[in-house]
């Protein structure tokens, strides 16, 4: 899968991984953001665009989805669709326990 | 304003409109008190890109109805899901009152904006004739 190989610990050592959330349109074009600006812009792109194919993929095949959850071991993608866009939430594994268990 | 920048607008505020259905989503986890830590972080993240993509439309629009000072109120009445799943029933049926004014405010806006993209749409088509038959 394509956002392994573009997010994944092997690529690029010790690289920080991103925090934080982006919104993309229908077409994969990323609308808003709260991702550090040290993340390349190229990187959310590319990311939203695959969410937003994946999200299309489905919808093509008869087997539409809200919720796509990509676990790493110590980074989550999760991607809710919206209207043919989709929201992207981005957590690190220590942004995941920053606020620890709820109820 | 050209069509591509109101397409644009349009786009934005389509988007803006479901982040804001996100945000009763949450109210409505924290109202049952079933959240997770990630709904938590999402709720955050959420709130965040409202936030900053009112000041993007606000930027393109001028903004009477609702007003940044309600947003801000919103959002500042709503700090976390934690805290509105101890509140009483009362608060939160003021903040649902509230993100439904908020939510018919920008459907009202999107309808604007659309209205004002029909117009030079059919602006076009007009000009477009005349130029065949010249």
């Amino acid at each position: 899968m394509g956002l392994i190989n573009k997010i994944g610990p092997g690529r690029s050592g010790m690289q920080r991984l991103p925090s934080g959330a982006f919104t993309v349109d229908s077409q994969g074009n990323v609308v808003s953001s709260t991702v550090p600006q040290w993340v390349p812009e190229g990187l959310v792109a590319q990311i939203g665009q695959q969410i937003v194919a994946i999200f299309k993929g489905a919808e093509a095949a008869r087997l539409p989805f809200r919720e796509l959850r990509v676990q790493y071991e110590a980074f989550r993608i999760t991607a809710r669709e919206m209207r043919g866009g989709a929201i992207v939430f981005l957590s690190p594994k220590a942004a995941m326990d920053a606020i620890g268990p709820v109820s | 304003m050209q069509n591509k920048k109101l397409d644009q607008l349009v786009t934005q505020l389509e988007n803006y409109l479901e982040c804001w259905k996100l945000l009763h989503h949450f109210i409505n986890l924290a109202r049952g008190k079933k959240f997770t830590a990630e709904d938590e972080n999402q709720f955050l993240e959420v709130k965040a890109i409202v936030v900053q993509e009112l000041e993007l439309i606000t930027a393109a629009l001028e903004l009477t109805s609702p007003s940044r000072e309600e947003i801000h109120g919103f959002i500042s009445g709503a700090p976390s899901l934690r805290f509105l799943s101890e509140s009483p029933e009362g608060v939160l049926r003021g903040l649902e009152n509230q993100w439904h004014k908020i939510y018919v405010g920008f459907q009202a806006i999107l309808g604007q904006v659309k209205v004002r993209q029909r117009e030079i749409e059919g602006q076009n088509i007009f000009t477009t004739m005349f130029r065949k038959k010249g």
